[in-house]
């Protein structure tokens, strides 16, 4: 009887059942979200999706030069931005949830071995019990594969609005400069809202990990990683100006080389070393705006 | 977090100022040679002082 019911509980936990108590507690309510759909939050939550609708049947049968096809972009950039910090916003949420459903699971399990053991189950029950054991540890590392969730979180949330703002940008620029048709406005919204999905994510990922290298120490089991770069050999002539701003009398010229420092790290260079800006085939167009915004002879 | 460089096709008579540029920011350097060039493969440290950031 003990391990019908230990298993019928085990059900439950991993229904989620039992886990409706940390409902709301994980982070304070989105201010354009209500669980009432009459609620003004609610209301409020839908302005970009009706605004973005409405833009896009404003804009249909007019030509590119009509104002009405930079409004549909500003709404629809505003609808893909919205989407995106709301997703994030669920992913949050789904990762505090399942770290307590995994708590709950392995009280659950610890007491569930023990009742088995007492009791005598029979096989099927303990065959039972072993199959939601297994599946339940597939859910977790299905659930890790998705990688999204997890300490991270924030940091992709980060890049990923970074690139939205990029192809934002971008949008809004051609939607003015190139007077977009209504069929080309349409088809660069959805590609804009392409930018935040879960392939792209793991994109970055990729890319990211292919730039590291993680070593373990092998006696005390500790995990570093460092970031790896690749280039190729080119030496050209900023690259000699630059080496003769930065050493002086054969030698590095200290007060330069902390301005050399500040100008890679304004522009985005912080992780890269001098001696790699200098002779790297990728940095040729960084050097050569580097002797200039430098103004070096 | 550390970091790693690695430069390929250096000839030989750069070798000796990479090595010395290297050395004047913190970093340990090795040094491989395939069809006449060298690649240098060279980790810098955390906070190296060729390089604030």
């Amino acid at each position: 009887m003990k391990t019908v019911l230990l298993v019928a509980v085990t059900a439950l936990a991993l229904a989620g059942c039992m886990t409706d108590r940390t409902k709301g507690l994980f982070n304070p309510p989105t201010i354009h979200a209500s669980d009432d759909a009459a609620a003004a939050a609610s209301i409020a939550g839908q302005v970009p999706v009706d605004q973005y609708y409405a833009a896009v049947k404003n804009a249909q049968a007019k030509a590119a030069t009509d104002p009405e096809i930079g409004i549909m972009v500003d709404k629809g950039v505003g609808l893909v931005s919205a989407y995106c910090l709301r997703w994030f916003q669920r992913l949050d949420d789904s990762q505090r949830r399942f770290a307590m459903q995994q708590k709950d699971f392995n009280i659950i399990r610890d007491l569930g071995t023990a009742l088995l053991g007492i009791g005598g189950a029979n096989s099927t029950i303990v065959g039972t019990y072993g199959a939601l054991n297994t599946a339940y540890t597939g859910i977790a590392e299905n659930f890790n594969e998705a990688v999204l969730a997890g300490p991270t979180t924030a940091k992709i949330k980060s890049q990923m609005m970074d690139m939205l703002n990029q192809s934002e940008k971008q949008l809004r620029a051609d939607a003015v400069a190139k007077s977009l048709t209504f069929t080309q406005a349409y088809n660069r919204i959805e590609l804009h809202a392409d930018t935040c999905t879960y392939s792209t994510v793991r994109n970055l990922l990729d890319a990211t990990l292919n730039k590291t290298d993680a070593k373990r120490n092998p006696l005390t089991g500790q995990i570093s990683v460092e970031v790896k770069s690749e280039d190729t050999f080119q030496f050209d002539d900023s690259s000699k100006r630059l080496k003769s701003f930065w050493w002086t009398d054969g030698a590095p010229n200290r007060t330069n080389e902390a301005a050399l420092n500040k100008w890679l790290a304004q522009n985005g260079l912080a992780s890269v070393s001098i001696p790699f800006f200098l002779n790297g085939a990728q940095f040729a167009q960084f050097r050569a705006k580097a002797v200039k915004d430098l103004n070096l002879p | 977090m550390p970091r790693t460089e690695i430069m390929r096709g250096i000839p030989e008579d750069q070798k000796q100022r990479i090595e010395d540029e290297y050395r004047a920011v913190g970093a340990t350097t090795t040094w491989t040679k395939q069809d006449g060039l060298w690649t240098v493969t060279a980790t810098i440290p955390d906070a190296p002082a060729g390089n604030g950031g």
